[in-house]
């Protein structure tokens, strides 16, 4: 019986990827990536439309980097780091003057049904507020769930390096939302 | 509190040392603040996890990334939540326009070979379907009862003319059906008791045509005394067909029957006729017809079990939404069925075909949860089992229901079909129907289905 995509590894996947050019390969780590890439792109850059254009050009250069390499380990970091790499290329492009701020992610009306919860709102905003080093740390580990591990050796930092930014991340979120969320408790 | 922080941290990480949870378990049951913060944390965590969940790449937007590479066809996409919402009605009508179209395709096709010159000539002389035969067959015995009621020369005219009515019937169809009808339209039981009874219909009418010739010419007889001699060398005409009447001046009354030619002499002031029953020579011909006709239909009367390959396309709506196209190939949706027909009602086979089948599931990864959406192009192939109800009255249709029973790479596959199968004559059939499909695949030890309906059309060979 033929072996199903979703049966490879990444790493295979990566490989038919490169030796067959397999549509079907791509498909099935698109359908694995895209979401980490996704929530990776919207919740660091916080622009919709810089989101998808970072999001494209990720597995643009996922697909063409399968020549360059004979196998993978991690596809799902090495994904992510060429997101990470576009995301700052992006940021610091838009630098002078630009706003991060997309009122797309924020306006109930026309985005997704998920963030017409208003916790999830004061969290994306929360986000926003955290200096960009914890919030990716934050969104490798809650939104990609990377471990700590597989972060360092991504952003190359170490490891409790890793732990403490997200451990900051949390209680800096914690900390904007207590209002928040001292209401909730008294509900 | 710091580091019990870092404890409820480390917690929600999974990474909390064995020998720390009794503390902070500990803490946390005398203090309140503690509490309060792990409950936060969890409400964080929790809030953070739905907004991942729901952070899914739109639709147009996977469909711009595999446009940008070159890929037509996306085979899989997480796209959870991009279903679209523009109602129930109007996307299951434009999956249902195709199969309507194929299906009234093949109705079209269906009526064209069944209304060619061949067929219709073939449906025309059907007995029941007599026409042009019949009709001048009436014509034939109306000029020939009154012809020989004017004269007075015959006794019964009317008798010889209603009792020839039903074999001139008889004769056109059976004359000329006789190389037009072929075994299969004969096949039935009910045709060949028909056939019989018409035989035996022609031996008694022929019984009482040479009857009613012999009464006739002893009323003749009997108005010409003194009876004239015969003539010692009758003079025998052959037997034409259609030629009824001749009416010639002085000349003797002739009439040809199967097994008797006479020639009489006329009687003094009555005319002439020439008396030419043909009916009784075309009976014979009919007799002999019908009974050639009929021994080789009982003869081969023996189809079953027979053997038909039968070509199908079909047309279905998925019953699981995917925002994936199919994977589609040039010999998809197309099947072919090996069959063996045990009995006019039993049949079994074997089916292979290709189709695509629209496959959501979803499954843990990385402690992830993925949703897999894929539409890819499979073969499949099962065994079958055919039972026909018989004709619809005595037209060439006949309803049929089917059972398949079958696999593919992806798992078990059934199918259910209900049609009718339109055998207009010959070897050929076609068949329109409903069907019913339903794969069964298996994704981390976890059954998924993927149900189909739709339509099926298709022709068969009988050989």
């Amino acid at each position: 019986m033929k072996r199903l995509m979703s049966e490879y590894s990444d790493s295979e996947l990566y490989a038919l990827m490169r030796a067959e050019h397999s549509e079907d390969a791509f498909g099935e780590l698109y359908a694995r990536l895209s979401a980490n890439v996704f929530a990776y792109c919207m919740r660091v850059l916080g622009s919709y439309d810089q989101a998808h254009d970072i999001f494209q050009e990720t597995f643009l250069r996922l697909y063409q980097s399968a020549e360059r390499h004979a196998e993978l380990e991690n596809v799902r970091s090495y994904t992510l780091t060429i997101c990470r790499n576009l995301c700052l290329n992006e940021k610091k492009r838009s630098a002078a003057g630009a706003v991060e701020f997309d009122e797309l992610l924020y306006n109930p009306g026309v985005t997704r049904e998920a963030d017409r919860s208003e916790m999830m709102q004061l969290i994306t905003m929360a986000m926003e507020l955290l200096p960009h080093d914890m919030r990716e740390a934050f969104v490798l580990r809650e939104y990609d769930g990377l471990t700590y591990i597989e972060i360092s050796e991504m952003l190359n930092i170490k490891l409790d390096t890793v732990k403490v930014r997200v451990f900051r991340a949390r209680q800096k979120i914690k900390e904007i939302l207590e209002p928040y969320l001292n209401e909730l408790s008294k509900d | 509190m710091v580091q019990h922080s870092t404890w409820i941290n480390d917690l929600l990480d999974g990474e909390l040392n064995t020998h720390d949870e009794p503390s902070l378990f500990g803490e946390l049951s005398v203090n309140a603040d503690l509490r309060t913060e792990f409950k936060q944390q969890l409400a964080i965590r929790s809030a953070v996890q739905h907004d991942r969940m729901a952070l899914v790449p739109p639709a147009h937007l996977t469909k711009t990334v595999f446009s940008g590479l070159g890929f037509a066809a996306p085979m899989a996409g997480a796209a959870a939540g991009t279903a679209g919402g523009s109602g129930f009605i109007v996307p299951w009508l434009m999956k249902l326009g195709l199969p309507i179209l194929s299906a009234a395709a093949a109705v079209g096709v269906t009526m064209a070979v069944s209304s060619s010159p061949d067929n219709m000539q073939s449906a025309n002389t059907r007995p029941n379907q007599t026409t042009s035969s019949s009709e001048t067959a009436s014509s034939n015995q109306t000029a020939s009862s009154n012809q020989t009621a004017s004269s007075n020369q015959t006794a019964s005219p009317n008798q010889t003319s209603e009792n020839n009515s039903p074999s001139q019937n008889l004769s056109g169809s059976g004359t000329d059906a006789q190389g037009a009808r072929t075994d299969s339209e004969i096949r039935s039981t009910a045709d060949v008791q028909a056939a019989e009874a018409a035989a035996e219909a022609l031996r008694r009418e022929n019984r009482r045509l040479r009857g009613a010739l012999a009464n006739a010419q002893n009323e003749l007889d009997a108005a010409n005394e003194p009876p004239v001699d015969p003539s010692p060398n009758p003079v025998m005409i052959p037997p034409v067909k259609n030629a009824s009447i001749s009416k010639t001046s002085n000349s003797p009354v002739t009439a040809v029957n199967d097994d008797a030619q006479y020639e009489r002499p006329a009687p003094m002031g009555v005319s002439t006729v020439a008396l030419t029953n043909t009916m009784t020579f075309d009976n014979t011909r009919d007799l002999q017809s019908i009974e050639t006709q009929i021994m080789p239909a009982t003869m081969v009367y023996t189809p079953y079990p027979s053997f038909m390959v039968q070509v199908r396309g079909f047309t279905a709506s998925s019953l699981t939404d995917v925002n994936v196209p199919d994977q589609g190939n040039w010999y998809q949706d197309v099947g072919i069925a090996f069959i063996n027909e045990l009995s006019p009602n039993h049949a079994v086979g074997i089916e292979l075909g290709s189709e695509s089948f629209a496959q959501v599931f979803e499954g843990g990864r990385n402690g992830q949860t993925i949703r897999y959406e894929q539409r890819p192009n499979t073969m499949w192939w099962g065994a079958l089992y055919r039972y026909s109800f018989g004709s619809l009255g005595k037209t060439a249709f006949t309803p049929f229901a089917q059972a398949l029973a079958g696999g593919t790479q992806y798992g078990p596959l059934g199918r259910l079909t209900g049609g009718i199968q339109y055998s207009p004559t010959g070897p050929l059939s076609f068949i329109l129907g409903f069907e019913g499909t339903v794969l069964a695949y298996k994704f981390q030890d976890q059954w998924f289905t993927s149900p189909k309906l739709g339509m099926t059309y298709g022709m068969a060979v009988r050989f």
